[in-house]
């Protein structure tokens, strides 16, 4: 038995089918599921150049792997993004290399807040399918797969991140996966709810490795939004002898008045000499506002019955923590703290910080399995497989996160083309680096504000369409009274005359294309 | 040539007067699912048609808001798998109809709200 890939390039993609060995030397392709986009890379024979105008950048690639010819299984679209030509006598060859439309995720930057209200529900799917609708590619990427959920965020506030960081702080909001399928369709549904049936044990599997690591988990998480400045005010009388007095907060921005005459402050032990004009100083970390006297400065020091009003900035952080007790009992406090200054509502806090702790309070398993098989045509992204390998001591149903096909006449003979990593991923250099880059990014997008006025230079022409949005929302019944036609609750003489107690609605599942 | 914002409003206005069989106040829910596409004219299987509750929503210009409701007699029995928007108060042909991916079955003991917005864009 022997495996089967094929091959379509063009703009538009048709025929004919490229095939391995007679026109592509090797062949990768890596698909994956809210981590990166499926990518491919492929060498091709160009002997004497024969083949050197073939290729151009952005056009089209399908490929195909199978167990059966012509192959038929689908596993990558996505487009040309780098040609490379390496010259050696005789021995020319190209390589192509792209992403699948992910990019378009990925390539574009998206500056949004959405609040729950009386005019609009958050649902998570309805922000996706919204997020997508404004976005430069709304009418290329569909949203007919974005799944509803039963999650209303209060608020959801994203700054200059792109389309695919955003979308992925959403699926975790809510435990779902998400990808860009072969008809260029954004697919947002639940984890592990597409299970392959496909059985990984000593029979297929050549080469396996599988990670247990405690580094990534995490049971005890502390999220840190944004602080807020609020305005207090505190009042104290003089008794003439003083010149300190305590606030119960750090102060920003004092304004400070004696009956009503405002005083010049400056900052405690700021410089050896006192300013002129200065009459109090602020010492911020000690919460005191100090009266100054002497020679230079003259006598400031409020006067017995004196009102002193002291108005000021206090910051409030927003922070919540969470902490998970039986994972603490069993492997130690390990504690992560999160910082995302986007985040201004304690809401969003605390279910920032309880969904990161559900993700991250168990040993992460990292497992890469080599599969040696005539039977398994292809593992799609999120898709789930049944692995038992004793000697690995693993045995259980696991999520494949990543596939790779490594595609060569030779691995192609040996049915062994497929590698899948499955299990939780562990973080690698890259992984880090990718985060110290987006934090970067953040820090950078701190000052940016989704209601900044952005002036655009646009072209349109005519038109007009339909657009919708759709929300279905239940509510339970409690306390039943009289329900008249009701089987059980309209029958005389067994039902009670009074009223019926509902439940608030909420929200079952939403729908459509954009949301405000 | 620009088409305005003017001519999408009045158009909106004009979806939720329901005249002329323009517009669907009607609502109806069904058990059965089947793929829909442009040719759709109706629920796999209809269980219940509703009037919108009260008068469309057309406070927003370019929007027209309908809410239908549901009560707990009319959908006990009910594994709810689609629902559809239509113009007559019995047959005819749908307007939209959508799928659902969360199934739930009704006991008597729930009630039902269906909000569907349109935007003329």
């Amino acid at each position: 038995m022997t495996l089967y890939t094929d091959v379509q390039i063009g703009s538009p993609i048709g025929s004919p089918f490229y095939s391995i060995g007679s026109f592509f030397k090797n062949l990768r392709v890596r698909t994956s599921v809210n981590h990166q986009s499926n990518t491919f890379e492929g060498e091709v024979y160009n002997t004497s150049g024969r083949r050197s105008d073939y290729f151009t950048l952005g056009q089209e690639v399908k490929i195909y792997h199978d167990i059966t010819s012509p192959a038929t299984n689908q596993i990558f679209y996505g487009r040309i993004e780098a040609i490379d030509y390496n010259g050696m006598p005789n021995k020319e060859t190209i390589r192509i290399a792209g992403r699948d439309f992910t990019n378009y995720l990925m390539d574009a930057k998206v500056q949004a807040v959405y609040t729950s209200g009386t005019a609009s529900v958050c649902e998570v799917g309805s922000i996706v399918r919204d997020m997508v609708y404004q976005s430069p590619f709304s009418g290329t990427i569909a949203v007919a797969d974005v799944s509803g959920t039963s999650t209303v965020l209060q608020t959801f506030r994203v700054k200059n991140k792109s389309y695919y960081e955003a979308i992925d702080q959403l699926r975790k909001r809510v435990d779902y996966d998400f990808y860009i399928d072969f008809n260029k369709g954004l697919v947002f549904r639940p984890e592990n709810n597409s299970p392959t049936g496909y059985q990984f044990n000593n029979a297929n599997v050549a080469r396996s490795s599988f990670n247990e690591d405690l580094r990534e988990m995490y049971n005890k998480v502390t999220v840190y939004g944004d602080r807020q400045l609020i305005t207090d005010r505190q009042s104290f009388t003089a008794d003439g002898a003083g010149s300190v007095f305590t606030l119960i907060a750090n102060p920003h921005d004092t304004l400070v008045t004696v009956d009503s005459t405002k005083k010049y402050g400056a900052v405690f032990e700021m410089v050896n000499f006192l300013p002129t004009g200065a009459q109090y100083l602020v010492d911020y970390d000690l919460k005191k506002i100090v009266f100054i006297s002497g020679t230079a400065v003259g006598h400031n020091i409020p006067a017995s019955g004196a009102t002193v009003l002291v108005e000021y900035g206090r910051s409030n952080p927003i922070v919540k923590e969470i902490t998970d007790e039986s994972s603490i009992a069993q492997y130690g406090l390990r504690e992560n703290v999160i910082t995302n200054l986007e985040i201004k509502d304690p809401q969003q806090a605390r279910d920032v910080a309880r969904q990161e702790l559900e993700r991250t309070k168990y040993p992460a398993l990292d497992g890469t399995v080599s599969l040696t098989s005539s039977s398994i045509s292809g593992l799609l992204p999120g898709q789930t497989v049944e692995i038992n390998l004793p000697f690995e001591s693993v045995s259980g149903t696991f999520k494949v996160f990543e596939t790779t096909y490594n595609i060569n006449k030779e691995n192609l003979l040996a049915n062994s083309t497929i590698t899948a990593r499955v299990g939780n991923r562990i973080q690698n250099t890259s992984d880090i680096l990718k985060n110290i880059i987006l934090k970067a990014q953040a820090v950078e997008a701190h000052d940016t504000d989704t209601s900044d006025f952005i002036t655009r230079a646009r072209s349109s022409t005519g038109s007009e369409g339909l657009d919708y949005k759709w929300f279905v929302r239940t509510r339970t019944i409690t306390g039943f009274g009289f329900l008249l036609s009701d089987a059980t609750h309209g029958v005389l003489d067994t039902s009670t005359l009074g009223p019926n107690t509902y439940s608030a609605y909420s929200v079952l599942e939403s729908g459509g294309n954009f949301l405000i | 040539m620009v088409v305005t914002n003017y001519a999408r409003e009045r158009t909106a206005l004009r979806l939720g007067s329901q005249v002329d069989y323009l517009g669907s106040p009607y609502v109806a829910i069904g058990s059965g699912a089947a793929t829909i596409g442009v040719a759709t004219t109706g629920l796999a299987h209809y269980w219940d048609r509703n009037l919108i509750t009260g008068s469309p929503d057309m406070t927003v210009a370019q929007y027209v808001t309908w809410t239908t409701d549901f009560t707990s007699t009319e959908l006990s029995g009910l594994t709810m798998r689609q629902f559809g928007m239509f113009v007559e108060s019995s047959g005819g042909k749908a307007w939209q109809v959508e799928n659902m991916s969360q199934i739930q079955t009704y006991t008597g003991a729930e009630e039902l709200q269906i909000e569907i917005t349109w935007k003329v864009y």
